[in-house]
């Protein structure tokens, strides 16, 4: 989708459910993708998605377009309720454990318990993810947003807010922290 | 570690890519439901911003947070297998549990659980008009023309919260059977799909009537959407069809999520009064 189609559906998104529903659809992986790097736990990050939509819709009528995509919007709000979720949250999340019957073959859990199996196969990512939760949630954007969703600096500052120089200044700083934390491993 | 091998190792990092299809699918089931109330209560409070003094505002929103937020930041972490137990438990429903009740989904909010259980059920009917039929359909009454049976065998379920913390069933709230039956959008999706999987087959006449569709009831699920659950049926996955055509008539069962049609079984051709001379 062009800049323009985006600024064209999210005009009528603000009074057709229909045009929400497209963009939704339009940015439900990346914005759950980024979230799930972000927790490393799929139950989590299904609940963080669903209340970043929701925060979206609610606000979708404020919404005033700055000639950038939306999706970098719902990364702000994403960020916003991931730190409000680390928070509220300071121990150790325990995952999904299998749910025994009786319970129906066609349990929705099944899918979260098969994600979060296939999520712990990425084991050079699980290591990073878990040095970095132990930064401060300002490092921990840059970084995701900069090597896991692959955004330029420039984007990066749309997201979060701020100036691009403030932006690599975080990176940098973030990276040496980083690198601290998995050499004393 | 080099600075560059450290960006090379970040860089180089596998990346999970992994998406829950039936979260994407439920979300936005949900959304949807809520966009126009969401749209009346935000026109409302807007009205609200521009009339009151800012200072009452400041200090409603101030209450409201508290209120909101008021609970344990250091709450203990429960296991939905926690929640579970605490419900299977209870001596009522250990009693459904054997008459056939299954456990759908389980939910945590906080100190509170959620438990969807489900009866097994009937499956929904589509009439000729496409609106759902209150009987139930057999074979052997359609084929000989009786009255079709008025067995009204209605889907329930429950859904159960618990107290995490003191370990106890706090409300049973019995689901009306519509929760579970396939709603207008839904039944509205079935027929489109039934009606493009009769163009795609080349059995039986591309001019039948779709006499009768069956729905195989889609399970419920929970979605967890602003510090509660909403009950939601999933998409129906399958469908039976009669159809008929000059006295004719085939039954078939349609996939719905590929809209592939399995080969239709041809059940009767019905004799006119002319034609048993």
């Amino acid at each position: 989708m062009t800049l323009d189609e985006e600024k064209e559906l999210v005009k009528k998104a603000k009074k057709d459910p229909i045009a929400f529903g497209r963009l939704y659809d339009e940015n439900y992986s990346k914005i759950f993708g980024y979230i799930l790097k972000r927790t490393a736990n799929v139950e989590v990050a299904q609940d963080i998605t669903s209340e970043t939509f929701l925060k979206a819709m609610k606000n979708i009528w404020k919404f005033r377009w700055q000639n950038v995509s939306f999706s970098c919007w719902l990364y702000r709000i994403a960020s916003n309720e991931i730190a409000n979720y680390f928070r509220k949250k300071k121990y150790k999340v325990v995952s999904l454990e299998n749910v025994a019957e009786p319970v129906s073959s066609h349990n929705p859990l099944g899918e979260v318990i098969e994600a979060q199996e296939k999520l712990k196969e990425h084991q050079d990512f699980l290591v990073i993810q878990k040095k970095m939760t132990k930064l401060s949630p300002h490092y921990q954007e840059v970084i995701t947003l900069r090597f896991f969703e692959k955004k330029q600096i420039n984007e990066i500052a749309e997201i979060l807010g701020k100036k691009e120089g403030t932006v690599k200044s975080l990176l940098h700083r973030g990276l040496e922290k980083l690198k601290k934390q998995i050499a004393t491993n | 570690m080099e600075k560059d091998d450290f960006i090379k190792k970040l860089e180089e990092a596998s990346l999970p890519e992994i998406e829950i299809a039936s979260h994407k699918r439920r979300l936005k089931t949900v959304l949807l439901a809520k966009y126009f109330p969401e749209k009346k209560k935000a026109a409302v409070f807007n009205i609200f911003r521009k009339l009151a003094p800012v200072g009452a505002i400041a200090v409603l929103v101030l209450v409201l947070n508290t209120l909101i937020s008021s609970q344990s930041v250091f709450s203990p972490q429960y296991t939905l297998a926690d929640a579970r137990n605490i419900a299977l438990k209870d001596p009522k429903i250990k009693e459904l549990i054997e008459e056939g009740v299954e456990i759908k989904d389980v939910e945590i909010i906080d100190n509170k659980g959620y438990i969807l259980f489900q009866k097994p059920q009937t499956p929904t009917i589509l009439g000729v008009t496409g609106e759902p039929m209150p009987t139930s359909f057999s074979k052997e009454s359609f084929s000989s023309n009786k009255a079709l049976s008025s067995e009204k065998e209605m889907a329930t379920g429950m859904l159960v919260e618990v107290d995490l913390k003191k370990k106890s069933v706090l409300k049973v709230d019995r689901l009306d059977s519509e929760k579970f039956l396939p709603n207008p959008s839904e039944q509205v999706r079935v027929k489109a799909v039934v009606k493009k999987s009769l163009e795609k087959q080349t059995v039986i006449p591309q001019g039948a009537e779709i006499l009768e569709t069956k729905i195989s009831p889609p399970p419920a699920t929970l979605i967890k959407i602003n510090k509660s659950v909403e009950v939601i049926p999933e998409e129906s996955q399958e469908a039976r069809v009669i159809y008929e055509y000059e006295n004719k008539k085939w039954e078939s069962t349609i996939d719905l999520r590929t809209g592939q049609m399995e080969a239709p079984l041809f059940l009767e051709e019905s004799r006119t009064p002319e034609t048993q001379k």
